[in-house]
């Protein structure tokens, strides 16, 4: 089950805060001098056969390291991850030599319907077996391991046997898969479901943290701010940095990700949200510089 | 609390799916606020892809029509694959049904139309077969070559409406951020061309033969049997500049010339220019 992915570039340039990519700002982006600065984007829109679109991904990627990030393989269906999509996942990743490829801990697929969204699932011992085995039959056909993220919450559900940490953590056990930190993700699950966001963020093992995203989100029309929604569609939170500030100093320096899908700002600001964030690892308290340079393989990006 | 407990992944998750497309669904899921959020995301998603992926219809008939007839669109024909940004084949015949959609007979094929500008701009790149190429044929080659169409060209003949010059008058507002003048449009039947250079996806208004040859090549016949299809509806058309026109579109990739294969980058004696 746990399978040796040598494929998985560790060696690649040091990764140190990115942005989520829109095609409209591919120009800006390729022509970015930033240190560090990488890129992401959602494979599924680039499961095309060619074209100026995909033309601009790979004119990126000439010049930064850009990473892939899926939101359809729908790893907790009670199905294995469709062949056709895992095989245009791996046509993409041999295209775009990304070095990181992450999916969610969720599910989007139902009986030949695709859901864009993703959907929570009860942790139990059954689902650990079922997705262990999507995550493994991914990673056997894409020829790398990815890195999972915790998904936002939105609903009480009974019957879970794992918390979602020890649940993570256990499919990165029998999988190798390691984890993507959403920290937006935990503050958002943490204020809807009446959870300590703090303890949540704590409980991410060091060791198998490969990227962190960080986005912002809104209130719900309705039911306002007992009702927070996942909706990248504004500036990281004060909230959701603090929250970041809290894991960097204890995990140390991660590649990452200010993501925007709605409301596009202008590129500069897309950057201003990178400063925001990369003044988390160095303002107040201890300087955690010394030990992520002890730790973290991208440490010198933070320099 | 709703009880989860003892239901298998299938009956959550049909539950789960039953509740998304049902409004008036009760039950422990769907009775919390936060199961809302996922009914809205999975609909706004989808329509988000629909707007995305048909400007022109939604520039017609207005985003509030749009989206209303999309929600409609979605119950029906949700996603079938992740990449939304394929979503929408069945969208055309949809509207088409449609009966909202009665006072715009046009309107389906304005979907079409749209479509086949996704299809081009995602289709696979290849070098345009060079005019050069057709003309450096000996006279004996000629009759019996067949000519292979772009990957991402795309035509249609469309009957009831001026589909080609409405979609391109609103194709290039959008581009340059000016409304549509639609003031001249002669209300005949068009064929539209539509091929992607690599950067961008180009389009013309063609007559019947053009569109009628495009898709004898598309059928493996060779070019006296495509001219001769050219001719079956329009026989007083001239195939010269038509030939030339779709030459100079990049509407070929390719040119098979019997036991020869000529692909628009293959090396070959030098031809003279002028077809």
């Amino acid at each position: 089950m746990k399978p040796d992915h040598a494929g998985t570039p560790a060696q690649g340039p040091a990764l140190a805060f990115g942005v989520g990519l829109k095609p409209e700002h591919a120009g800006h982006a390729r022509a970015c001098a930033r240190p560090g600065v990488w890129f992401e984007v959602h494979a599924e829109n680039y499961f095309v056969q060619g074209g100026p679109r995909l033309a601009g991904l790979l004119a990126v990627r000439d010049r930064h390291p850009v990473s892939l990030h899926g939101v359809g393989m729908s790893l907790a269906s009670d199905r294995p991850p469709k062949p056709a999509h895992l095989a245009q996942w791996r046509e993409l990743i041999g295209r775009v030599q990304p070095v990181l490829v992450s999916e969610h801990l969720a599910w989007s697929a139902w009986r030949g319907a695709c859901l864009p969204d993703l959907l929570p699932l009860v942790r139990t011992r059954h689902s650990l077996q079922r997705i262990s085995a999507n995550i493994g039959r991914a990673q056997d056909v894409l020829g790398r391991s990815l890195a999972i993220e915790n998904p936002s919450h939105y609903l009480h559900l009974e019957g879970h046997e794992f918390s979602e940490m020890d649940f993570l953590d256990e499919l990165a056990r029998r999988t190798g898969c390691g984890l993507l930190v959403d920290v937006n993700n935990v503050f958002v699950s943490a204020v809807n479901l009446g959870l300590d966001a703090g303890a949540l963020i704590d409980a991410f093992p060091a060791a198998l943290v490969r990227e962190v995203h960080l986005a912002g989100h809104s209130a719900d029309p309705v039911h306002g701010e007992r009702l927070l929604i996942d909706s990248h569609d504004a500036p990281v939170s004060e909230a959701v940095l603090a929250l970041y500030r809290r894991l960097v100093r204890r995990i140390g320096a991660r590649p990452t990700l200010i993501e925007r899908d709605a409301r596009l700002p202008p590129f500069a600001d897309l950057m201003a949200e990178c400063d925001r964030a990369a003044a988390c690892g160095r303002v107040g308290g201890t300087d955690p510089q010394p030990s992520i340079a002890g730790q973290c393989p991208n440490a010198g990006a933070w320099a | 609390m709703p009880e989860c407990r003892g239901l298998g992944v299938n009956d959550f998750q049909h539950e789960f799916v039953r509740a998304l497309f049902d409004p008036d669904a009760g039950g422990p899921l769907a009775a919390q606020p936060g199961f809302q959020v996922y009914r809205n995301t999975v609909m706004a998603g989808c329509v988000d892809a629909l707007q995305a992926n048909f400007p022109t219809v939604c520039e017609f008939v207005g985003p509030d029509w749009f989206r209303g007839a999309a929600r409609c669109h979605v119950q029906r024909h949700p996603p079938d694959q992740p990449a939304l940004v394929h979503y929408g084949k069945d969208f055309a015949d949809f509207l088409a049904g449609f009966e909202p959609a009665g006072a715009m007979p046009w309107l389906a094929d304005l979907a079409r139309a749209d479509r086949m500008h996704l299809e081009a701009l995602f289709s696979a790149d290849e070098a345009p077969l060079p005019a050069s190429r057709v003309a450096s044929l000996q006279p004996d080659q000629l009759a019996g070559a067949r000519l292979r169409p772009h990957p991402s060209a795309r035509w249609a003949w469309f009957d009831a409406a001026p589909i080609a010059t409405l979609w391109q008058r609103h194709h290039e507002a959008r581009e340059t951020g000016a409304g549509p003048d639609l003031g001249d449009v002669l209300w005949q039947a068009e064929g539209l061309l539509l091929v992607c250079d690599g950067s961008a996806v180009r389009s013309w208004t063609v007559g019947r033969a053009a569109i009628d040859f495009l898709s004898a090549c598309a059928a493996r016949q060779t070019l006296a049997e495509a001219a001769g299809a050219a001719l079956a509806l329009e026989p007083d058309a001239d195939l010269a500049p038509v030939m030339r026109l779709l030459l100079q579109a990049g509407a070929f990739a390719g040119l098979d010339v019997g036991h020869s294969r000529l692909a628009g980058t293959s090396a070959c004696a030098a031809p003279s220019e002028n077809p």
